[in-house]
């Protein structure tokens, strides 16, 4: 591959305790480029998402960022290389309207005052970026907006600064279709701006729908990281329920 | 060769219809804002509303009931020294109430502070400057301690402040003495409470205050409209500068009037502790609204799990609240030394506190967190102080203004809880 | 009066068009910018802007928004959108749009309705007339309609814009373009294209496909549209009748197709096909739209039928799609209209066929996307379409629209 992987892990394992984890896990998320995270419920995804975000650093295993080995002990060690995660419960501030969100722990300031109106355009050029059109004002607080729009805030949030990977919890679990929809295309729109996207998801066509890699966990190894042109709807399904999915990404 | 064709059953064919394509509505026209406004109080979002038409509620009530003696000039000036302490601690209530805690001891911590000053003037013989400092710095410290068990030990507010409110109390007593008052004699320190400013000077500022509003409203309405940004219409901003201008100069007005009981000596102007809750209004008003940190109080009180992720130092966000809500405790305390003249050992117990939460409540600051300005604790302080008067002019026995203050405060919370309610079901 | 010499004056003609094109669709630049990315030098780049704003086609202003913290802000030049303005019209089968769009893109106001299938050739006529008469008169007083076109789902004769075949939309001999300049009044002719085709421009150039020049958009309404970008260019074939990817035969002998033919792509995936999959009747009140976004969502929300029926015409596509790959080897497949919504809820059949029927070297980098312009893909490239006059000539087609009386039409 001769395109360098912002997010390339290898040999990742991690146990609590005795139980173990994630076994010789490999993984790379590719700038420009969706790679989607499947798994059964306890296949190690959080766990793996943890070990990115420097939630639970692992115990062993190489962490590449950009080509460069780096050690990610903390969240804040990721924040500061450019890793953000979405996390499924979001984690907005209701009483806070969608710049001061947006903005939150980052304001811009002149002086000793909040810079209302430089936050308030960045916040414009972002959400436009991302081609939404259904937020109404910027000024409007979370309070009032309905899960999807909270969604793309959270999302937003994750973008505004210079990120270069964007993790995002099954962003569309607790949407209905519409939203979800509108949702998945934001995501593809991340990637298209140049960022390294890592989409967990349970929903088999929302994978299909985006994304460009598949990454199947199956208890706590990696069974296949493959291109999603290559696979079948059948292989991934099998990849996560059985761990094996024929000669995948071998045919031909 | 394509004919002329005659128009026929156009409406049943096509509905014309104009779209709403724009990202953003960036200009508000009047109509679209009040319904904006409207469509806000429906979904729960009372702000002060509730707070203004109590005032105004309680005023006619009392000018029907007293009208010879309760908008009297000399009792507007009583009202307005009386609402001072409450306001004071109010506003650092505020503070607390906004990240979701509870500070309980505020008021015994006013009433240490003011015993504190009390005894370094009389027995210490230092100049006020230093009392006042001392006073201010012994809430501080309280605040301190209070802060460091709540938000490192996590032991819950409640629990801390109530012991706090025990044990302050006790400290109050050994400072004291039993049964004891220590006066105040100091002139600058009772002045604060009793003494009124010049009445020019209450002209130049309610004049000068009127303008700088306006001033700022009108600037940044521009700024906000010639970046193409969200904001109000000029119409709004005018008048909210108007009411808010006209507010000002009519109570300049009658306080300025001459309230002397008699024609030999004159008595008028605004009494310098309005200028001081005037001065802390503005203060509070800028570090919630306008910095970084006061963003941060916010959002701590909104979502304590949101604000830390985001990178904000949750801890000392929440010390640093108790903090200015018992410094601000001190300052009330000073003002109601100022105000009676003397410290008690009950200074700042019994309902003081109670009224103070009443008064951040009653103004529109929820009790559970997130929501509140600093405005609040003067409208809502105003509101209290109109009841306690009220109520004392028309010789109401003690059982029943308890009764009706305690009905008052628990009006509040309900309508604090029920527009909660509505957020949330809103909000989905 | 005499021209110095033809060569200079094209290629300043060329310079002229190149410049408002960029700022037409790349949105403001500073004269830096345009310089750099013009490959003009800064005086010259000065001479064009000059030209363009005594033309009243741009203008330079100090730029709006952030990123200006230090130094001198720099003037950008913009396009003047309120004032040079295109009509765009969209027929589809049943619904209708006519939008006014600025320079630079911008929908500055739009009126749609619907329309009842079957009815009146003439009606639909007199609901475009009125339509694009009340965006007319809500222009500003100076602002001038540079163009105008209209998307049609039928094939439509590139030589003389004649619509040849509408199968789901009969219009007779109706000579739609004429018709509507003549109504219209404004001196312009009026263009019309098949809307698949508008698609495919529109995406290539402000939507999803910018970056991509070989690109395929698939667009479905009642039947399906396609329209071919390759090398950059839309691919028309001989008369302009390429494209038409919906009779495509993917299933001989297999359902009727409204061309006459059977098994062609559209009879598969198209509206009727997934209603009739779905078990439901086609409701004449219902626009085709809703009707599929219906499917979609029961379908989500786990009804098993709807799920079959996606996953049968997700087949069907998917198969569409690996042969257009295996073709045309495109670096890029959008779809659009209802397909937008179908690919949404059907990806994982289509990429499963994909992967099993297209070439494993056309399909490893082809990009399976969505419409990024959403439903207003053909408006868009009906918009476009219209532009291409006067970005080609902008201050000769300004000067001639502008002074109607001095020029014989």
């Amino acid at each position: 591959m001769s395109v360098t992987p912002a997010l390339d892990l290898r040999g990742i394992g991690k146990s609590f305790g005795p139980v173990k984890v994630l076994d010789d896990v490999s993984f790379s998320a590719y700038p420009g480029e969706i790679t989607a995270l499947v798994g059964d419920n306890g296949a190690g995804k959080s766990t793996l998402v943890n070990c990115i975000g420097g939630v639970h650093p692992p115990d062993s295993g190489e962490y590449r960022f950009e080509g460069r080995r780096v050690r990610v002990h903390s969240p804040r060690d990721a924040s500061l290389l450019g890793i953000e995660i979405v996390h499924q419960d979001l984690a907005l501030c209701e009483n806070l309207d969608i710049v001061q969100n947006l903005f939150l722990g980052r304001e811009q300031r002149n002086g000793l005052t909040l810079d209302e109106d430089m936050m308030e355009e960045i916040a414009r050029t972002t959400l436009s970026g991302l081609a939404v059109r259904t937020l109404g004002s910027a000024r409007r607080p979370i309070s009032t907006l309905s899960g999807g729009q909270r969604q793309i805030v959270a999302i937003a949030r994750a973008v505004l600064l210079d990120n270069k990977v964007v993790i995002l919890d099954e962003p569309t679990a607790a949407l209905g279709i519409a939203q979800s929809q509108q949702i998945l295309e934001v995501v593809r729109r991340l990637a298209d701006k140049g960022l390294a996207v890592v989409l967990i998801s349970h929903n088999i066509n929302d994978v299909f729908a985006v994304s460009d890699r598949i990454a199947a966990l199956y208890l706590g190894r990696m069974v296949a990281q493959v291109r999603t042109a290559d696979v079948t709807h059948r292989q991934v399904v099998e990849l996560i329920t059985r761990g094996t999915g024929g000669e995948v990404g071998l045919r031909r | 060769m394509p004919t002329d064709i005659p128009r026929q059953k156009k409406d049943a064919v096509m509905k014309l219809a104009d779209t709403d394509f724009a990202t953003d509505r960036r200009e508000h026209d009047v109509r679209s804002a009040a319904l904006d406004y409207w469509n806000k109080l429906k979904a729960g979002e009372l702000g002060a509303l509730p707070a203004i038409l109590g005032l105004a509620a309680l005023v006619v009530l009392f000018t029907s009931l007293k009208p010879d003696t309760f908008l009297s000039k000399a009792n507007v000036a009583n009202l307005s020294t009386q609402a001072l302490p409450i306001t004071i601690l109010a506003m650092g209530l505020v503070f607390v109430l906004l990240v979701g805690e509870i500070d309980l001891s505020a008021g015994v911590a006013s009433g240490l502070s003011a015993s504190v000053m009390a005894k370094l003037l009389v027995d210490g013989g230092q100049p006020w400057y230093v009392t006042i400092i001392s006073a201010v710095a012994t809430g501080i410290i309280i605040g301190t301690v209070i802060g460091w068990l709540v938000s490192v030990l996590r032991i819950p507010s409640f629990v801390v402040t109530l012991a706090f409110f025990l044990g302050l109390q006790g400290i109050t007593l050994r400072l004291i003495g039993e049964g004891g008052t220590v006066p105040v004699r100091d002139d600058v320190i009772v002045a604060i409470a009793t003494k009124n400013m010049p009445i020019w000077l209450g002209w130049a500022l309610a004049v000068a205050c009127s303008l700088g509003y306006t001033a700022t409203l009108l600037l940044r309405w521009r700024r906000q409209h010639v970046r193409g940004l969200h904001s109000k219409p000029l119409e709004f901003v005018l008048a909210q500068s108007a009411v808010v201008a006209a507010a000002l100069l009519i109570s300049t007005y009658v306080l300025s009037l001459d309230r002397a009981p008699s024609p030999l000596i004159t008595l008028g102007g605004i009494p310098w502790g309005v200028l001081l809750v005037g001065i802390l209004l503005i203060v509070c008003t800028f570090v919630l609204g306008r910095t970084s940190y006061g963003r941060h109080i916010y959002a701590v009180g909104g979502n304590a799990e949101a604000a830390r992720r985001a990178g904000i130092n949750v801890a000392r966000i929440r010390i640093s609240v108790f903090m200015i809500g018992s410094g601000l405790a001190a300052v009330s305390g000073i003002v109601a030394a100022s105000r009676l003249n003397s410290v008690a050992t009950d200074a700042g117990g019994g309902n003081t506190l109670l009224y103070a939460v009443g008064a951040a409540v009653i103004g529109g600051t929820s009790l559970f967190g997130g929501r509140g300005k600093a405005r609040d604790a003067v409208l809502g302080g105003l509101v209290i102080a109109i009841i306690e008067n009220g109520l004392g002019l028309l010789g109401t026995k003690a059982y029943l203004s308890f009764l009706i203050t305690g009905v008052v405060l628990l009006l509040a919370a309900t309508m604090d809880a029920l527009a909660r309610r509505r957020r949330t079901a809103a909000g989905r | 009066m005499m021209k110095a010499g033809p060569s200079q004056e094209d290629v300043r003609r060329h310079n002229l068009g190149t410049l408002l094109r960029f700022v037409h669709l790349r949105g403001p630049a500073s004269r830096a910018t345009l310089a750099e990315s013009l490959g003009l030098n800064r005086s010259t780049i000065m001479a064009l802007t000059t030209d363009l704003t005594a033309a009243g086609l741009v203008r330079e202003e100090l730029p709006r928004g952030p990123g200006r913290r230090a130094g001198r802000p720099s003037l950008v030049v913009r396009p003047e959108s309120t004032r040079v303005y295109v009509l765009a019209f969209e027929v589809g089968v049943d619904r209708f749009a006519v939008a006014r769009v600025g320079l630079g893109g911008v929908v500055l106001d739009r009126r749609e309705g619907v329309r009842t299938r079957d009815s009146d050739p003439a009606e639909l006529l007199s609901v475009l007339v009125a339509g694009a008469r009340s965006l007319i008169r809500k222009a500003d007083g100076d602002a001038v309609c540079v163009g105008a076109a209209v998307g049609f789902p039928g094939t439509v004769r590139r030589a003389d814009d004649m619509i040849m075949f509408g199968p789901n939309l009969d219009v007779g001999d109706l000579r739609l373009g004429d018709a509507l300049s003549r109504r219209l009044g404004l001196g312009i002719p009026v263009s019309v294209c098949n809307d698949a085709n508008l698609g495919a421009l529109a995406e290539h150039e402000r939507g999803a496909g910018v970056s991509c020049d070989n690109l395929i958009y698939l667009h479905g309404d009642v039947g399906v549209g396609g329209g071919i970008i390759a090398h950059g260019r839309l691919l028309g074939g001989d008369e302009g009748y390429g494209g038409e990817i919906g009779h495509m035969i993917i299933n001989p002998g297999g359902r009727l197709c409204a061309c006459g033919a059977k098994g062609c792509l559209e009879a598969e995936v198209g509206e009727r096909a997934l209603l009739h999959h779905a078990g439901r009747e086609e409701d004449p009140g219902q626009a085709g739209r809703d009707a599929v976004r219906d499917i979609v969502v029961s379908a989500d929300a786990g009804d098993i039928v709807s799920r079959e029926a996606l996953h049968r015409v997700g087949s069907w596509l998917g198969l569409g799609v690996a042969n257009l790959v295996n073709v045309f080897n495109p670096g890029m497949i959008v779809f659009g209209g209802t397909l937008r919504d179908i690919y949404l809820g059907a990806a994982a059949p289509i990429r499963s066929v994909l992967a099993n029927g297209a070439l494993a070297s056309s399909r490893e980098k082809v990009k399976l996307r969505t419409a990024a312009l959403r439903d207003d893909t053909t408006l868009v490239g009906a918009a476009e379409f219209a532009f291409a006059e006067v970005l080609a000539d902008p201050v000769q087609v300004l000067a001639r629209l502008r002074a109607p009386e001095d020029t014989p039409v």
